[in-house]
């Protein structure tokens, strides 16, 4: 069954209602939504004109009537039903209504007597205000045509309504005030739990701080004491607490300190951490044990406070003192290098000048020997002797090597920016003078440079270019290559390859020994020291030398030296 | 041949004997004294004890000095030879077996005129003697006075 079909014309039925009925708008102005036939009648008003218009304005005073009040009570009515939610009958009102032009214009004396009621909507909140009056203008003036009685109910209604605008006021205080004071509540809470958090965040901070945290007050009491300061002083917690601050001193300066914690307090400022002197702390168990401290005042309500940062720095002593004897042996062993290096200074000269000496005697005579007494020598005689003549020249040799292998461990460096590719144009020329007939294919990259001595950065390359001379003797088409291969560490690293008999790399690591040789004297020439000084000169400038070889296809030599300055 | 006289300041034996052996040898003729320690060398140059007759005026044309040497060494006759007036442009060549750059160094400091290092191949030896000679005693001219040839 369709609902819509039975359902009352409830807007014919409202407008027909036999009472005089307004329905208003809760809003500002109270609009009019809708009255019935009746109300437009009574109040002599036609539906169209007055409907989505404000009561008040189609309901205005009598501007002629001095004391209209009918207005201004209607407003605080209805404004109580907005308030208070309940039904709100007003005393009888003298409020005259308008005369359409039709009827001559003017205002027309009437009374009422109105209620006003609410319509809530589902949600409770006010929709509609029902606003009821009923005519009693025929009865006021029968019963009350005496003024004065007139007067005296104005008055008492005049009162009341006073006494209820006041109430309403003070109840639309107490909201407001009830409502500021929700506010100051949240707003606390939020600082109570802020608070919290930094209270939580400030003695976690004191807990795990690395340095112990000492609080004193402007008696030197400790106010607060972090955990590694309690059990740094050996207390337990909490134990420090109220205490004097001078516990802490050594108890032959507890006076001093007095002193001074009272000097200090007259002016306090900031002290840095290890500022002025060696401080001592004392245990609870009287022990001493090496502090540092800083010291900071703090402006609180009793005034200045100190906070004190102690810092146990037994183990800084511990590990200075290890460090001072370290650097005693150093000293020590530097004083004995020292001595040892005059040593082998002396040694070195004795060598050069009396071993050397005997060398030339030998050589000399056997010379002589050949050249004075020939005719009694058979050849086998004079091959023994030339035998002799090599082995001294040889000798003479090797302990020119090894002077200059001593030479380049004791002499100061002068590192500057090195040509190392004319240095190594100017030796390979050398060579090939030393050899005219050799066919030898070089090839030196251009521009390289390096920072080192350039006097032994020339026994590395002269070296370096001489074995590949040599050992490349034996090719028909030799060839060698100085280039720089790719650095590291910030070095420039180079190289010196040859296509020369190589050797087996299994004796690589001896290459670099003073006296090694991988070859036979009588087949290649040499002392066995000249890679020893390279890799000592190498070393000395903070760079490696390696090597890379094949048996019968020749070495690579591969080196690092610092880089050139920029100018 | 002027006697321009040498002046052979060696304390070895064998290097003396190998020294004379390598100026004869080169056919170098000229008066060699040798003076066996730095003593006997300023004694002979500033005429004084074993040498106090003779003429303090008639200097060697060259002097070849060894470093090494006993009591006096060749780095102190050398000052001393420069210090004094009459031997002040006395030509001194130093002979030594010594390669040290401190040796070089101070060697050049004091004056001295060359610095030539003994080999021990006796043939490279007695070639740089050969050398020696023909430079200092031949093409070389002494300087006047003090010292050089004699009258």
């Amino acid at each position: 069954m369709d609902v819509t079909a039975v359902r009352p014309d409830f807007a014919l039925l409202f407008r027909s209602a036999p009472a005089l009925l307004l329905v208003l708008q809760p809003d500002a102005g109270f609009t009019i939504l809708d009255a019935t036939d009746a109300y437009l009648q009574a109040t002599l008003t036609e539906r169209n004109a007055i409907l989505q218009r404000s009561v008040f304005e189609v309901f205005p005073d009598n501007p002629d009537d001095r004391n209209a009040s009918g207005a201004r009570h209607l407003r605080a009515s209805l404004e109580r039903v907005l308030v208070t939610g309940a039904r709100d009958v007003m005393a009888v009102q003298k409020y005259d209504i308008r005369r359409p032009a039709s009827s001559g214009g003017g205002f027309e004396e009437r009374f009422w007597s109105p209620v006003n009621s609410p319509v809530p909507a589902a949600d409770g909140r006010i929709r509609y205000i029902i606003h009821r009056v009923e005519d009693v203008t025929d009865y006021v003036r029968s019963s009350l045509s005496d003024a004065a009685q007139q007067e005296a109910a104005d008055a008492a209604e005049r009162r009341n309504r006073s006494l209820e605008r006041e109430i309403l006021q003070r109840s639309r205080d107490l909201d407001l005030l009830n409502a500021n004071l929700r506010q100051i509540n949240a707003t606390l809470n939020a600082e109570i739990a802020e608070r919290r958090r930094a209270e939580n965040w400030l003695s976690e901070l004191l807990r795990s701080a690395p340095d112990g945290i000492v609080i004193v007050d402007r008696q030197g009491r400790i106010v607060l004491a972090s955990n590694q300061a309690e059990s740094a002083f050996g207390y337990a917690a909490d134990e420090l607490i109220g205490q004097t601050v001078d516990i802490l001193a050594p108890v032959d300066k507890e006076r001093a300190h007095f002193a001074q914690r009272t000097a200090y307090m007259g002016t306090p400022h900031r002290r840095a951490m290890g500022e002025g002197l060696e401080l001592m702390g004392r245990r609870k168990d009287g022990s001493l044990f090496p502090v540092e401290i800083s010291l900071s005042p703090i402006q609180t309500q009793d005034g200045f406070w100190v906070t004190a940062i102690v810092r146990d720095v037994t183990r800084r002593k511990q590990a200075t003192e290890h460090v001072r004897q370290l650097n005693m042996e150093l000293h020590r062993h530097t004083v004995e290098l020292k001595a040892a290096n005059r040593e082998l200074e002396a040694f070195s000269y004795s060598v050069s000048h009396d071993l050397r000496a005997p060398l030339r005697s030998i050589d000399g005579f056997s010379q002589a020997l050949l050249e004075d007494h020939a005719g009694q020598l058979d050849p086998t005689a004079r091959e023994h002797l030339a035998r002799v003549r090599a082995a001294t020249q040889r000798m003479g040799a090797l302990i020119d090597d090894l002077l200059e292998l001593s030479r380049v461990t004791r002499s100061e460096l002068r590192p500057e920016n090195v040509d190392l590719s004319g240095m190594a144009e100017s030796l390979v020329n050398e060579l090939r003078h030393s050899q005219p007939a050799r066919r030898v294919e070089t090839d030196i990259q251009p521009g390289l440079e390096a920072m080192g001595d350039p006097r032994l950065l020339h026994i590395v390359l002269s070296n370096l270019l001489s074995n590949a001379w040599k050992f490349t003797g034996t090719r028909a088409e030799a060839h060698i290559e100085f280039g720089e291969g790719t650095g590291d560490d910030g070095m420039h690293c180079f190289f010196v390859r040859d296509n020369g008999v190589g050797f087996d790399m299994a004796y690589a690591h001896k290459l670099f020994g003073a006296f090694q040789r991988l070859h036979a004297v009588s087949e290649f020439p040499g002392t066995g020291v000249g890679l020893a000084t390279v890799q000592r000169i190498i070393h000395r400038h903070g760079g490696r030398i390696w090597v890379e070889a094949t048996v019968d296809a020749g070495a690579c030599f591969h080196f690092t030296l610092p880089l050139p300055t920029q100018p | 041949m002027d006697d321009k006289s040498i002046l052979l300041v060696e304390d070895n034996p064998d290097d003396e004997a190998l020294t004379l052996r390598a100026l004869r040898r080169n056919n170098i003729a000229n008066t060699v004294i040798v003076a066996r320690d730095g003593v006997e060398a300023l004694d002979y140059l500033f005429a004084r004890g074993a040498h106090l007759r003779r003429d303090p005026a008639e200097t060697p044309a060259l002097t070849l000095l060894d470093l090494k040497l006993p009591r006096v060494d060749g780095l102190e006759v050398l000052a001393q030879i420069r210090a004094a007036p009459v031997t002040r442009l006395l030509p001194v060549v130093i002979l030594t077996s010594s390669r040290e750059e401190q040796d070089v160094i101070n060697g050049y400091r004091l004056g001295a005129n060359s610095y030539i290092r003994k080999p021990v191949d006796f043939g490279q030896f007695a070639e740089a003697v050969r050398q020696l000679g023909l430079y200092w005693l031949v093409l070389n001219e002494t300087p006047p006075g003090g010292s050089g040839a004699t009258r």
